[in-house]
């Protein structure tokens, strides 16, 4: 399996070369994937130290153990960003970061309170994405952004909100499945 | 709060889930529930994209993350050489006997490895404690490929890959006869996407404690491509540059790094 070849193969077709030990399947899995990964990182962290380093673990981890990644449950990407999110979310959580989240929470508050929502539609690529998540009510939109940009739980947002902790998880729920169903109608890649 | 119990309650906390936005204990309560229901599997998988979508920034990956990756990856099982064996020197009558070479077992990295490791693993080959635990690796290897080619079937339906494969006419197929001139028959194709499909109907079951090998031929050498099972349908294989034939034996259960027994099948390109 050369390099060229390799440009064309499908996600699945590199997993398998990963599984094999191929070097080159987990290049071609890192060229098109590292971007996205170590973006979302660096926006939870806000250190771009810490993104790279989970990156790294990220990466090192399909090679060690590819199996995990079950097709059957999403495509490449979105498992390698839920691996980086977690990840990212459980750095956060340890006291060890607290300070790392001090100052990164001080500094987004500085910049935008805790409305992240232009920083989302200035990192977010597709008009598709844009315009599902302009279809949420403010509140739904204001919970998922929280909470996987935030890196916040639900009980957490719903605190800062000054919501009913019930009514934050629901809206959660609600604005993903109303997302989807918006990318789905306008056929954005990946949702089938 | 408690922990969730019903299914309603844990169908709620979906969202929050694919969000990492729940609590140690509702994290385990969700996954315990995840194991047994794929309808909440589904669901997952359908947030999971739609946050996957909101993270997409389009950024380019970071500089000198990948060397510190490369310099982190666990070795591989090494890829096993073997060579046929000239027929007045094989112990079994037939030609095309497929046997250890006699360089006795070394190994080198497999292709695309970076030269440092190659040469680090042609010095640990050389002891022979490493030389013992190869039947170890390729168990542990072929654990790992069948797992993958499982899977790959299951979400694409490897029927459908196989049919596709061979309908391209840039796809270049081979058979495998029977050098004894056995009624049984298998079908390779390659794709130019570096991997090769095997199919055959005609190889008779085998019992519970064998299984049939797939080897590869590159000039003069052979590697194993993998344990095909007791009943082999469909497999998926990789193909490298050089790849001049393939060959299917009945080997022990769980392969063997090197085949001493007659070819059943062969195909030359």
């Amino acid at each position: 399996m050369d390099a060229n070849s390799l440009t064309d193969a499908s996600d699945a077709v590199l997993v398998i070369g990963i599984s094999r030990y191929q070097e080159n399947a987990l290049a071609e899995a890192y060229r098109r994937h590292a971007g996205a990964v170590f973006g979302l990182a660096r926006r939870l962290l806000a250190n771009p130290t810490m993104a790279e380093e989970i990156v790294q673990e990220v990466f090192v981890r399909l090679w060690n153990q590819p199996e995990k990644f079950d097709p059957e449950r999403g495509a490449l990407r979105s498992y390698l960003l839920a691996q980086c999110h977690g990840r990212a979310v459980d750095l956060l959580r340890s006291e060890t970061s607290r300070r790392a989240r001090e100052e990164r929470d001080a500094l987004h508050t500085a910049e935008a309170g805790y409305d992240l929502e232009r920083e989302v539609l200035d990192i977010t690529a597709a008009e598709q994405v844009k315009r599902a998540l302009d279809r949420l009510t403010e509140d739904e939109r204001k919970a998922i952004e929280l909470a996987y940009l935030g890196g916040h739980t639900y009980r957490e947002v719903a605190a800062m909100l000054r919501e009913p902790e019930g009514t934050v998880k629901s809206r959660i729920r609600s604005g993903l499945k109303k997302m989807r169903v918006d990318l789905v109608d306008s056929g954005v890649g990946g949702m089938s | 709060m408690s922990r969730p119990r019903t299914t309603q309650e844990i169908e709620e906390l979906l969202g929050a889930y694919a969000l990492d936005a729940v609590d140690p204990d509702e994290r385990e309560a969700v996954e315990e529930h995840l194991a047994t229901c794929p309808r909440c599997r589904a669901e997952l998988a359908d947030h999971l994209a739609v946050a996957a979508l909101l993270a997409n920034t389009g950024s380019p990956a970071p500089a000198g993350v990948w060397s510190k990756i490369v310099d982190s990856l666990e070795e591989p099982p090494p890829a096993l050489r073997l060579s046929i064996s000239p027929a007045e020197s094989a112990p079994a009558p037939r030609s095309d006997t497929v046997s250890a070479s006699d360089d006795g077992g070394a190994v080198v990295a497999l292709a695309g490895r970076s030269r440092s490791r190659r040469v680090v693993w042609l010095a640990v080959a050389a002891a022979a404690v490493i030389i013992l635990g190869l039947g170890g690796m390729v168990l542990h290897q072929d654990r790992r490929l069948d797992q993958m080619q499982r899977e790959v079937a299951a979400a694409n339906g490897l029927e459908g890959v196989v049919v596709n494969a061979m309908a391209d006419p840039a796809n270049h197929t081979m058979t495998l006869t029977s050098p004894s001139g056995e009624d049984m028959s298998a079908t390779a194709v390659m794709t130019t996407e570096g991997t090769g499909y095997l199919m055959t109907t005609s190889l008779p079951a085998l019992p519970d404690d064998r299984t049939y090998q797939l080897w590869g031929m590159d000039g003069d050498k052979v590697i194993s491509l993998g344990v095909l099972g007791t009943q082999p349908h469909l497999a998926a294989f990789p193909i490298s540059e050089g790849l001049t034939g393939l060959a299917i034996t009945d080997e022990v259960q769980g392969g063997v790094p090197a085949s001493s027994n007659p070819a059943l099948l062969v195909a030359t390109a």
